[in-house]
Formats: structure tokens, sequence, C-alpha cells
């Protein structure tokens, strides 16, 4: 205690004395200017990448997992397959949690105008679904999901381009009741991803089918069924039954100018896949339809199943699990290819999100290279003020190497001496990084970070955010930089001789 | 160690042992077989011409020679009870800084006063360098400063400022930084040089106090031992009692210490300012 009291004594003495004023701001300006650019360029590195990270988590999807099979086969996620799941995932601690889901589709028909059908799928969760819970506008927005419509079928409904966009639309569903929906946009916009929406067979189909995010494929056309019924008329029951217990989609359709039926399947992305599965399906409606007195020709059938029918019974339908996919949640964005790894390894299809991996991998190699870059500025930066530092040092040391010799005249040890010098240069360095900190954060927070990194209004407060690690490494830089350009200093004081006082 | 000086039996402090060194790189010896033994409590007068080893024969026995003895060795006795150190064993700068710190007491010839400290701190060095709080050192710095005062107030207004000083301020100061830790041993090179009669009449009176233990009555009273050295003779046969007369060579006349009652005034006078010193003067005394 009394040593430490002595050598503080000396070293807040040796400071703050006369004539030492501008060694001393001269290094602290030196230590502050380099503490300033390095936390200056750690804030901005470290903001950018939290923005973009930020706008990426700002998307429920895309932290979650999308398990299933890439043909989107309904039963592929059987009760055995999702305790199978749960065994593999008992070992990725990374995935917080993780839901078996189904989707759940919105159809709408619009029969105001028969001649442009539309039917919009939007993807709807389950209660307990994580995207949900993450961003509960989700929810909210798919399930209030309206109608797009095109800028043409408005002008049939006799609107102008400059009257404002009607926000209801009313029409009859597949049951002929009367209903109506919200308008969600014009179709000449952009659709958000998770949209999937149907046409029938056209000039239309054709002009949709050209914007970018959207894929439609026809599967397969024919004469309509005899005994099918009459374009906006009412299924018969049956088969709305069967479809809403297979988890299928109505087949929809209406009558072309040619009277002749548009079937279409929709398909999710550019997959292509067996139809096996469908045709399973679709052979149980069509046998049901036969049961009901429809005359089915052979080759209708044929292109009906593609395969033969099985004959599946009314309990194997009741048994089908009808999970699509599981949604696995990774809290944090930097684990999904870890975990998407993890998953394959075990034999699970990983559906999505390949975007946000592929985002995640540039963003790192465009953080790695900007770290590069602000490493040489700061190693180039931290060479010339170690140069400046430690020949300012030993210019002070010449000049202090006559009241050393004094004070080791009268008792001072070595070591007290050399600990006296490395002493002052921690404090100097100790307050010339907090002032270089203070000063660096709300330059940072205020006018660097976010004039480097462009970001929306709710991520400005990410365009500048210094690490901890980061920090506690910079601040050791700096520290042993300071430490070494008094080192060279301490060992002089260390060894100089007490004054003698003897003629030379 | 009891040394028997033919007046009477008495402890001895330090115990000069035939020593040899040399600046390092020198090829001439600066002290050359020096045999002496300084009593405890003496005030011993270190004579001779200028270069002839006086300063240094300080130094080494201050610890401040920091080169090897070539020969011989000093035998430094703290107190009756408390042993010996031998110089030629403490390597340790630590350890020999510590005895200084602790024991010695330094009035330099050039003063030497750290210039960026105040003239109370200057004093206090000593002090500061045991971990002393200012609430400790400052009323005894106080004290010693209004006792080498000319008029009053001269140094204590001075106390809290920095230099510079007058040549005289300088030299008091610097001996009560040599004073204020009431060291067993003072060493004083030149004290007296180029001052006023005042300043030697203050010099003066704190060194006898210092040595009295008047200086510090709130310290147990001790034996202390003053060894100065200096050309001002008139001054020194006033301070001291015995005396160490340095021929060339850095030889002590006759190898020994001589008290008032061996040699008198006009023999020194004679042997330093006039003739030749050899050993076979030295006989002669």
């Amino acid at each position: 205690m009394k040593r430490i009291r002595i050598i503080l004594w000396f070293v807040v003495r040796n400071l703050f004395r006369r004539g030492r004023v501008a060694a001393t701001v001269i290094s602290s300006l030196g230590i502050m200017l380099l503490t300033l650019i390095a936390l200056l360029g750690l804030g901005v590195l470290h903001g950018y990448q939290l923005v973009e990270r930020a706008r990426l988590q700002k998307d429920p999807l895309t932290h979650c997992l999308w398990l299933g099979h890439p043909a989107h086969r309904e039963t592929w996620f059987t009760d055995k397959r999702l305790a199978q799941l749960a065994e593999v995932l008992k070992k990725v601690p990374e995935v917080k949690e993780w839901y078996p889901c189904r989707e759940v589709r919105l159809d709408w028909f619009l029969l105001s105008e028969p001649d442009y059908s539309i039917s919009l799928v939007g993807r709807t969760f389950l209660p307990n679904d994580p995207v949900s819970r993450v961003l509960p506008q989700a929810a909210a927005a798919a399930s209030s999901l309206g109608v797009y419509v095109t800028s043409e079928f408005l002008t049939t409904l006799g609107k102008k381009e400059e009257d404002p966009l009607p926000e209801e639309l009313a029409f009859r569903n597949l049951a002929g009741d009367l209903q109506k929906t919200k308008i969600a946009g014009i179709l000449d916009q952009e659709l958000p991803w998770r949209h999937r929406f149907l046409v029938e067979e056209g000039w239309y189909a054709e002009f949709v089918k050209k914007r970018p995010n959207v894929q439609a494929k026809r599967i397969r056309t024919g004469p309509l069924p005899a005994g099918w019924p009459e374009s906006g008329k009412q299924l018969p029951e049956f088969v709305r039954s069967a479809f809403s217990k297979l988890q299928l989609l109505s087949p929809m359709g209406t009558r072309d100018e040619e009277e002749r039926w548009v079937w279409e399947v929709r398909t999710w992305g550019d997959v292509e896949y067996s139809l096996s599965d469908w045709s399973e399906r679709l052979g149980k409606i069509v046998s049901l339809m036969e049961a009901n007195g429809f005359a089915i020709t052979p080759s209708e059938r044929q292109q009906f199943l593609r395969l033969e029918p099985l004959d599946i019974s009314a309990t194997e339908i009741e048994e089908a699990t009808p999970y699509h996919f599981v949604v696995l949640y990774v809290p944090d964005l930097g684990h999904l290819k870890q975990v998407k790894a993890k998953l394959e390894a075990a034999g699970f299809v990983v559906r999505d999100p390949a975007y946000t991996i592929h985002r995640l991998d540039e963003l790192g190699k465009r953080s790695a290279s900007l770290s590069r870059v602000l490493a040489g500025i700061v190693g180039l930066l931290g060479a010339s003020l170690f140069a400046m530092l430690a020949s300012l040092q030993a210019m002070r040391t010449e000049v202090r190497r006559r009241e050393i010799a004094i004070l080791k005249a009268l008792g001072m040890s070595n070591t007290l001496a050399a600990t006296i010098l490395l002493g002052e240069a921690a404090i100097i360095w100790a307050y010339s990084a907090a002032i270089g900190w203070a000063v660096a954060w709300p330059l940072g927070r205020f006018a660097i970070g976010p004039s480097l990194v462009a970001a929306e209004k709710e991520f400005a407060t990410l365009c500048f955010v210094i690490p901890a690690v980061e920090l506690i490494g910079v601040a050791l830089v700096i520290l042993v930089l300071s430490l070494a350009t008094v080192l060279g200093a301490a060992w002089s004081a260390f060894i100089t001789p007490p004054m003698r006082d003897l003629p030379a | 160690m009891v040394l028997d000086s033919g007046l009477g039996r008495m402890a001895i402090a330090f115990e000069i042992d035939n020593i040899t060194c040399r600046y390092p790189g020198g090829t001439v010896p600066v002290l050359l077989g020096i045999k002496a033994e300084i009593p405890v409590g003496a005030r011993v007068g270190l004579l001779g011409r200028s270069g002839v080893g006086k300063s240094t024969l300080l130094s080494v026995l201050g610890l401040l020679w920091e080169g090897q003895l070539e020969e011989g060795t000093v035998r430094y006795y703290p107190g009756a009870h408390d042993g010996f150190v031998d110089y030629r064993s403490v390597y340790d700068a630590g350890k020999r800084a510590k005895i200084r710190l602790c024991e010695f007491g330094f009035l330099f010839q050039s003063s030497n006063l750290v210039p960026h400290l105040t003239c109370a701190e200057n004093i206090a060095l000593p002090l500061l360098l045991r971990g002393w709080a200012r609430s400790r050192w400052w009323p005894r710095v106080q004290h010693l400063l209004s006792l080498v005062e000319h008029t009053p107030g001269e140094l204590t207004k001075l106390a809290d400022r920095l230099g510079p000083y007058s040549g005289g301020q300088t030299r008091r100061l610097a001996l009560l930084r040599a004073v204020c830790h009431n060291p067993r041993v003072l060493f004083a090179d030149e004290p007296f040089s180029n001052l006023d009669s005042a300043s030697i009449g203050a010099v003066y009176r704190i060194l006898e106090a210092w040595h009295e233990n008047r200086l510090h009555p709130q310290d147990p009273p001790e034996p202390r031992t003053l060894i100065v050295a200096g050309h001002d003779l008139e001054c020194l046969w006033q301070l001291c009692d015995r005396f160490l007369v340095v021929c060339n060579g850095g030889n002590l006349l006759g190898n020994r210490v001589f008290s008032k009652e061996e040699i008198t005034f006009d023999r020194l006078s004679q042997l330093i300012h006039g003739e030749s010193l050899t050993h076979d003067g030295a006989e002669s005394l």
C-alpha cells in the first residue's frame, strides 16, 4: 500500500509538472487519435453488419429453417419422421424451437369477372408458429390478405387510372356466397415472394408469367369431364369435402372460349417433381366422381392419374399426416448455415432460406475485407504513432536522467524508478483512451455511422455500435503500443546510476 | 566493532579496509589501498586537494559508487547490535538504495534539487520515498525551513513554489533535504563553498543541531556520524572533531583518522595547502 502511494505520488506529480505539458499533450493526442480511428472504424464496420443483419432479421422468415420435401409432398412429414427429427434436434442446440406446420390456403375465386379469374394463395401459419411470434404483424398480415388486382381488371370494372384504388372487392366464393375482401394492391407492383397465385391459360397468364416473382405452370389441359357443373355453379358437395379432407386446393377452372377446361396444379418454385402423390389423391377424387355418376373415360382417367390409382380406404385418408413442413426457429442468423448442414447430414431436406444464408455469407465476406482494410489503416497509424511516441519518450528520458539519478541517490530503487515511468505511461494511456472513446462514441453514433451506413429509420441506432470484444482488443493493442514506447524509457531509468556529483 | 583510539574505546561506524577502486575504463586508481576507521558519532572532516579522491571516497562510503571495489572493502556498522554491512557483498541495487534511504543523508556539492518539485517537496523527498503522507511531512518541513531563514518568511513563503532559488537558498534547501529524515550518517560535499557568512552560519547550526539530536526531538536520540569533504579548513575545523587527510593517489595520510588532540590547525593547513603529502610526512606528525 505504501509502495503504491509512493508510485502514485510521483506519477501524478510528474504528469502535471511544468515543462512536461507539451510532451504529455502530444503523447495523449497520439493515443487519442489511434483510439478514435480504431473505434470509429470498428463501430461503423459493426454497424454495417448489424444493419444488414437487422434487415434480414426484420423478415421473420429469414431466421427460420424450413424443412420439407422439395416436391412439397404433404405426407412426407409422417409421425415417424417427426420423431426422427426430434432426436436429431436434441443435438442441435442452436435451434430454439421447432414446429410442424401446414399451409392453409386462401383461395379467392373472382366470379364477378369470369374472364379474368385470379386465385391467390397466401401462406398462413399455425397459431404456434414462431414466425408469428417473432413478428406479430406477419400473422395479422397473413390473415388479412386481400387480393391483388390488375389495372386491366380495374379498367373492366369501369375504373380509370386516376381513380383511387378501391379498398374492397365484392365477389362470390366457391360456395357461391357473396364475400368482400380487401384489395391488397395492384398486381403491376411486385408481389411479396410468399404469394402464389394461379391464373388460367390465356393472355393474362402470359402477362403474369413475365413478372419476375411469379411462377405459373400449366400442368394439364383437357376436355371437361362429363357431368362437370357449369361455370359459376357450386361443385358437388362430395368433391368439396374430399378436397377439404385431403388439404387440397379445390379444382378450379372456367370454360375457355373453346369450352375446354383448364387444369392447373400449383408448383412451388422451380422444382420439377413426380405427380405420384397428387395422382394418388386425384385418384380418390376420380373414384368419388365415378361413384356419384360422373362418366370418366379411361384416357381421361389416365390424364388425371398418370399412375394407376391406388386403392386407398377412407381410414387411410384420415390417417394421412397433414404436415407439409417443419419450421425450425434459429434465433441467431449466424447459426443458420451450421444448422442447415447438421440437418442435411441427418437426411432432412432444408428448403429455405437459401437466400438468407447466401446473404450472410456475402456479408461475412464483405465485412472481412473491410476489416482487413481497417486493420491496415490502424496498423499503419499505430506504427507511425509508435515511432513518434517512442522518440518523444526517449527525449523525455534523456531530460529526466539527472532527476532520476538524484532520486536514486536519495534512496529510490531501480524498480521504483522504472515503475513510475510505466505508471505515467499507463495513466496517459488510460485518460487518452477514455477521451478518445468519449469523442468516438457521439461522433460515430450521430455523424459518421449514419453517413456511411445507409439504414432505415428503425435501424438508425445500429449504424454505429462498438462491440465489447473488439473494444477490449483495441484497448489491449493501444496499451501494448503505449507500453512498448515507454519500456525503453523505463529500462533507461532502471539502469541510470545514482547521482554521485563527482567532477567529470 | 570497538575502536581503541587512545581517547577510550569507542564503537566505529565505518571500517575502510584497504580499498582500491578506479573509474570504469580508467588506468589510474582513484582510491588506492585506503585503510581507516570512523567512529560512531564522529564529525569527520575529509581534507585534501582537489582531485585527490575526497568525493570518490564519499561516494564509496555512501554506497553511491556503482562500480565494483577492486580490492578491500568497507564495512558499515548501523548500530551496536545490528551487525555490519559489507560493501563488497551488497550487490543488489535495491538493497543499496534502501540503506541509502534509511541510514544516510547526502548534501551534494551542487545541491541537485529537482527543478519541477516545489521547495517543500524537494526537502521532503527522503520522506516521500518512505511513503510519508503530506500531513506528516509538511509540518516537519515548515519547521526546518523556519530554522534556516535569514529573515522571517524568507523560505517558508517559498514552500509551495517552484524554483529558481538563490545559491544560498539552494544550499540550505539541499541541507534540509539531507537531514529531514534524521539519518544516522550524513555525507556533505563542500557544504560551505560559495556561501555568505549568514548561510554558513545556518548550515553550521543545522548540522550541529542534527548531530546533537536537537533537530528532530521527537525521534529517539542516537549517535550520528557526519562526514564532510571540503577545502575550507576554518569551517571544517570549527565543525569537525576528527580529520582524514587524503593525499595523492587517494591514500589517507597515515591511514588513520586524526583527532583534534593529535593534529593542529596549522599542521593541517600546511598539509593541505603547502607541503606535498607523503606517508613519510604523516609519520613525522
